[in-house]
């Protein structure tokens, strides 16, 4: 039972570690906005939920997976290269930026939202 | 510590355009001085801007071993000077000018300046919204439970 109530929270876990390391790549790719040669990068978050959800529907160890799971940094592809070898796009990273900071807020709110239904069950009701 | 990282790189982001800010600002103030201490006039300098990779060795183990070859920001690496040729301005009655007349003037153009000016501020204030979003992420973590 236990374990069934935190295994919601793991997904939170990892949700929360590949936004926070997504905006620290997000950073750095901004900071290296007029560096020659420098690529821009990203990581895998969307691709680790979308298996995770196929895998939840095929039965399989679902959880398992979530927790080995690990976020690959990789240079974004189909970027438009600068004269000086540099491809970092300004407006692709700043929206990013704020969809990520979004999904982090929208996280963390409904984590805590579970805490308090978790809590609200533990004291019968009574606040 | 890897929440203080993402402060670091913006930081350096920060640092490094303000450095740059700097070179634009020498430029643009001696883009008439014709006379400097190698005995011609001054040459534009150019600051290189180049990632980082994680500088001090616990933290770049740490990455190792965890397994995320991140970089950590950007810095100034070095300043070049550039080596277009000089402009040349007639002018006889300068105590400079050579014997065809000619004066030679810095290589800087104030216009690519001014748009270099530009671009660096633009960074500069790039990297502060990103500074005050990592803040506000980690403002929110702290509410986590609550």
């Amino acid at each position: 039972m236990l374990n069934y109530l935190f295994k919601n929270i793991d997904i939170y876990k990892k949700g929360l570690q590949g936004s926070s390391l997504r905006n620290k790549i997000i950073s750095n790719n901004i900071a290296n906005v007029d560096t020659p040669e420098y690529k821009s990068k990203d990581i895998n978050f969307e691709n680790i939920f979308k298996n995770y959800l196929n895998k939840k529907t095929l039965k399989n160890d679902a959880s398992e997976y979530l927790n080995n799971a690990k976020f690959n940094i990789r240079e974004t592809a189909n970027l438009n290269v600068k004269s000086n070898g540099n491809n970092v796009d300004m407006e692709k990273e700043m929206t990013l930026l704020a969809k990520n900071s979004m999904l982090y807020n929208v996280m963390v709110d409904s984590l805590n939202h579970r805490l308090n239904l978790l809590k609200s069950a533990i004291n019968g009701g009574k606040r | 510590m890897s929440i203080f990282k993402n402060f670091d790189i913006t930081a350096s982001g920060i640092y490094a355009q303000k450095k740059r800010m700097n070179i634009i600002a020498q430029n643009i103030s001696n883009a008439d001085t014709i006379l400097t201490d190698t005995n011609e006039p001054y040459r534009r300098k150019i600051a290189v801007l180049s990632k980082v990779k994680s500088k001090s060795s616990f933290s770049k183990i740490l990455d190792d071993a965890s397994k995320h070859k991140e970089d950590s920001g950007v810095s100034v690496s070095s300043v070049e000077a550039n080596t277009d040729p000089f402009k040349l301005e007639y002018n006889p009655d300068h105590p400079l000018a050579n014997a065809d007349g000619y004066v030679k003037k810095p290589n800087v153009d104030v216009t690519t300046e001014m748009l270099e000016l530009l671009q660096a501020t633009r960074a500069y204030q790039a990297n502060v919204t990103v500074f005050n979003n990592s803040k506000s992420i980690f403002k929110k973590a702290m509410e986590i439970g609550k």
